[in-house]
């Protein structure tokens, strides 16, 4: 487990996903929905970000002030992971690689792939798994 | 730049349509002057909003497919009609250089993740008003 890794996901979490973090997890890599934001620069690879589907949901409820008895869209859940994972992206490269100047690709839906440097975050509302993953 | 004179027209800039809202939502509940809240998915889109309708504030994101944020920031700072635009970058950036840039080019700064105050304080760092 990477602490940097960790404490950046639990910080941006908290701060802009109005999680509630409880510490790190040691279970299976939550399985429901990743994203990938490839990024370029001084060093070249991959942020991976894996969550639970009812930490996405929550995710999603709280960065649209969606109510808590209407469901959540699949869109709205993917989207809200994605801009989570960008801002974990941007704000761990400069931390954990060498710093400079990072391009961020647009975050897409991806397939989970162990490697790298890795963190598990049990959050009140489900599970966040990160994987940084350089070329 | 200048002080704008009444509420303020405003267009946030962010390829992610989750954090268009939540900039949208900050910016409505700031306590400042607004009229309106446009959005635009890239630089380009941004550009062609500001040339259809009058805009006080820009609030840019920085990666974005199309254009990113630093070529539409330097394409407004070269158009007569667009250049003394208030424009406030909201970015992961963390590159001093690449910062430095954007406050050359007369842009404000805040760092995502950000909170609301941080970004109701640069906006009234660059008006020149208090908070």
């Amino acid at each position: 487990m990477n602490e940097t890794l960790l404490n950046i996901l639990a910080q941006v979490s908290e701060q802009m996903g109005f999680l509630t973090p409880l510490g790190p997890a040691d279970g299976a890599v939550p399985g429901d929905l990743c994203i990938a934001v490839r990024f370029r620069g001084p060093s070249a690879g991959l942020v991976l970000l894996a969550a639970s589907r009812p930490l996405a949901e929550a995710l999603a409820r709280n960065l649209l002030a969606i109510d808590a008895g209407d469901p959540v869209a699949d869109a709205d859940a993917v989207d809200a992971l994605k801009e989570l994972a960008n801002i974990v992206a941007g704000n761990c490269l400069p931390q954990l690689l060498q710093d400079g100047e990072y391009h961020l690709e647009s975050p897409q839906a991806a397939a989970w792939n162990a490697g790298g440097e890795l963190a598990q975050l049990s959050c009140a509302e489900g599970e966040l798994a990160i994987a940084l993953q350089v070329d | 730049m200048t002080a704008p004179a009444g509420p303020l027209e405003v267009l946030v800039v962010d390829d992610n349509r989750i954090m268009r809202d939540m900039v949208a939502r900050s910016v409505a509940m700031s306590g400042l002057p607004i009229a309106q809240v446009r959005q635009a998915a890239d630089g380009r889109q941004a550009l062609e909003a500001l040339r259809s309708g009058w805009t006080d504030l820009v609030l840019l994101d920085l990666n974005m497919p199309v254009m990113d944020g630093e070529t539409f920031l330097r394409e407004l700072r070269a158009d007569t009609a667009l250049r003394d635009t208030l424009v406030v970058v909201v970015s992961t950036e963390s590159s001093g250089a690449r910062i430095e840039r954007l406050r050359a080019l007369g842009a404000g700064f805040v760092h995502k993740p950000f909170t609301p105050e941080a970004l109701v304080g640069e906006v009234h760092r660059l008006i020149g008003g208090t908070p």
